[in-house]
């Protein structure tokens, strides 16, 4: 049987569109789309406290400069920093300079509505900031813990903040403080690291909890995590509060 | 295991003695950080925990307002000659950036992008360095607010008068020169030391039976000495391996240049073999004589080289036939210079009064134009797009010249500012252009 030309042709067409559909099945098959994934690359949330910088990786990259801290909390809210087997004096709104590295556990008192209960949440650097000479207590990293975070602990949750420096290309473009606490919700699925990791520089984990300190002393150093060591930082106080101060001594 | 030992987190059983000295440890550990660390740069409010507290506060330096500015508004110098100390002029502008650390800190001077200048000298509007392969201070761009520039040079100029392709955060200046020709030019960036902070909250919780574990249950296996929990050392350990692959494919970009270099290698030698073919002949080159039989040879050359001076042309036969010989013995009787100026050039630079802002601080902005090409231009416009952490002060813009001042949203939700000035700018005239904007 011999084919005419109008027929060979139909035939040739018909070909060339069934391999190039075979063509597209196949490559869909082949996975060539890379795997979308939501993870950080190297970290994952659930890691636990100081394992980012207890990597081999990050021994040789240990700096060895203070990192001012400040924290922000509910009205009424104190922190203290251990020092030594205690705790230091609480302060309002304390500021310290901690280590990159290392995990601090610090203490929060005078929670809003809980008389008497304490939190010892826990507070690791992954970075530190570069400010112009002089004025690093001026560029403090602001650790900030809402009402409801503290709430979420006392429930027994656990809360796990992470902080990170803002793009200014991508910043929002609303007023803000640094004692500012609404943070950015996400649900259990998603890792905190790599989201704050598209939204800037990671910088801290803040990680909230309802473990209190151990009874036994020899347990002590490991749920202070060998007690780092940290650098108050002396912070003047307001205008009218010094005078307020200086009129009740004078009385 | 070396890292918990390190940290202080292991806790053998046996014992508080052990605790007691790694408690010493670190204590003289946080002394010698401590005292390491102060330099003559660090703030003078940090204090080791037991020891008083200092009678003052640590002094927040003031950044020197220079509202003259050091850098020259002449033509031709460049902001890297910021050396001296002449009097501050009324139409100068000053430049602030940020500064250095570990350079500062050594005495060596501030050190911005590409220009140093002394550590008294406020330092210029360059932009921070990122950290490149070699290992210097990387400091981290995104705690810097920069504005200014063009990236990537996009802005264009439309045929309604609309500079397109702006991206928030650049400033750019579009002129028409007296041959009418368009042109736009972007500004320098000024950045300022501003980082700000977000975080992202995640809420966990074992419940079982209607009812929350408490944490004290499951905190035990997330403590740093947790057991069967994979450390990160394997994940980080992974960037090792791609360490090694670069270092592989390094070797194989070397080995595609080595194939490249044969083809400049191939014209040296057959150039070189023709010097060679008549020095080699010459015995003063291959025996250090010079032979009288060979002094012929050197005319010959000597020759050749003075008959194909400029003046005579070349002498061919054609088919037996001799073409007239050529002599080029023109000369210029009359020099005439016709001199067409260029055309009229804007430079745009964009200054800021403060090299640090905390949120909520004003900082005043200062942009300056000056024609610095060879005839006047005309229709210009400074169109400036702010970022999002810049919120325009209302009223707070003035400008030296008569301009049209203008303001509009950005695609980032800031302000987009522009002035359209009225009058065309004479050569060596400038506008100078002032406005404030609030840290957000």
């Amino acid at each position: 049987m011999r084919l005419t030309k109008p027929s060979f042709r139909v035939l040739c067409t018909a070909t060339v569109i069934f391999m190039s559909f075979m063509h597209s099945v196949q490559a869909q098959q082949s996975g060539t789309t890379p795997v979308r994934t939501d993870r950080h690359p190297l970290y994952h949330t659930s890691l636990p406290p100081g394992a980012i910088w207890n990597s081999p990786a990050a021994y040789s990259m240990q700096p060895t400069s203070f990192q001012p801290v400040k924290f922000y909390g509910p009205k009424g809210t104190e922190f203290s920093m251990p020092n030594g087997g205690a705790m230091s004096q609480s302060e309002k709104n304390l500021m310290a300079g901690l280590l990159v590295g290392p995990v601090y556990r610090f203490r929060v008192t005078g929670i809003p509505f809980s008389p008497g209960v304490e939190l010892y949440p826990t507070i690791e650097l992954l970075g530190r900031l570069h400010p112009p000479p002089g004025q690093e207590t001026r560029f403090p990293i602001p650790v900030t813990i809402s009402e409801s975070d503290l709430q979420n602990a006392m429930e027994g949750s656990l809360v796990t903040r992470v902080i990170y420096l803002e793009d200014p290309q991508s910043a929002a473009p609303l007023a803000k403080t640094n004692d500012d606490a609404t943070p950015i919700d996400l649900t259990p699925k998603q890792d905190a690291l790599a989201t704050a990791d598209s939204l800037g520089r990671p910088i801290a984990i803040l990680r909230i909890g309802s473990l209190a300190p151990p009874r036994n002393p020899a347990l002590t150093p490991q749920f202070y995590f060998g007690y780092p060591a940290w650098a108050p930082i002396y912070q003047t106080p307001p205008a009218s509060t010094a005078i307020e101060n200086n009129t009740a001594q004078a009385r | 295991m070396i890292a918990d030992q390190r940290a202080g987190q292991q806790t053998p059983p046996s014992i508080p003695a052990m605790s007691n000295r790694s408690l010493a440890a670190t204590t003289v550990l946080g002394f010698a950080l401590l005292l390491g660390c102060r330099t003559t740069g660090d703030s003078a409010a940090f204090r080791l925990p037991g020891t008083t507290k200092l009678p003052s506060t640590a002094s927040v330096p003031t950044p020197k307002l220079t509202p003259g500015g050091r850098t020259p508004a002449v033509p031709g110098i460049t902001a890297t000659s910021m050396r001296s100390s002449a009097p501050q002029q009324a139409d100068e502008i000053a430049q602030v950036g940020f500064v250095d650390r570990l350079r500062a800190a050594k005495g060596g001077g501030v050190y911005c992008g590409d220009c140093e200048v002394e550590v008294d000298a406020n330092c210029m509007s360059c932009e921070p360095p990122v950290a490149g392969f070699f290992p210097r201070p990387t400091i981290d761009p995104q705690e810097f607010l920069c504005n200014g520039g063009d990236a990537p040079e996009a802005a264009i100029l439309r045929k309604d008068g609309y500079v397109a392709g702006l991206e928030p955060a650049d400033a750019v200046v579009h002129y028409t020169t007296e041959a009418g020709d368009i042109k736009l030019q972007a500004s320098n960036r000024v950045c300022v030391y501003s980082p700000r902070f977000g975080s992202v909250r995640q809420v966990s919780s074992a419940a079982g039976g209607e009812r929350t574990v408490a944490l004290q249950g499951i905190a035990k296996p997330v403590g740093p000495t947790g057991v069967g929990m994979n450390q990160p050392s394997l994940a980080v350990g992974e960037s090792i391996e791609l360490g090694r692959a670069d270092v592989a494919r390094r070797v194989d970009a070397m080995r595609d240049r080595n194939r490249g270099v044969p083809v400049e290698s191939v014209v040296a030698p057959e150039l070189a073999e023709d010097v060679l073919a008549i020095l080699a002949t010459l015995d003063f080159a291959s025996l250090g004589q010079m032979g009288e039989a060979q002094i012929a040879v050197l005319r010959e050359g000597a020759l050749a080289a003075r008959s194909w001076m400029v003046r005579d042309a070349v002498e061919v036969m054609f088919k037996g036939l001799e073409v007239p010989v050529l002599t080029r013995d023109q000369r210029a009787e009359a020099f005439v210079e016709y001199d067409f100026p260029d055309a009229g050039r804007l430079k745009i630079m964009k200054v800021a009064d403060k090299s640090s802002a905390e949120l909520g601080d004003e900082i005043h902005f200062a942009i300056h134009v000056q024609n610095v090409g060879d005839s006047p231009v005309s229709d210009i416009e400074i169109v400036d797009s702010l970022v999002t952490r810049l919120e325009y002060v209302e009223d707070s813009q003035k400008c030296d010249r008569e301009a049209d001042f203008m303001t509009r949203g950005n695609e980032a939700g800031s302000v987009r500012l522009s002035w359209k000035l009225k009058e065309p700018l004479a050569v060596g005239k400038s506008a100078h252009i002032e406005f404030s904007c609030k840290v957000r």
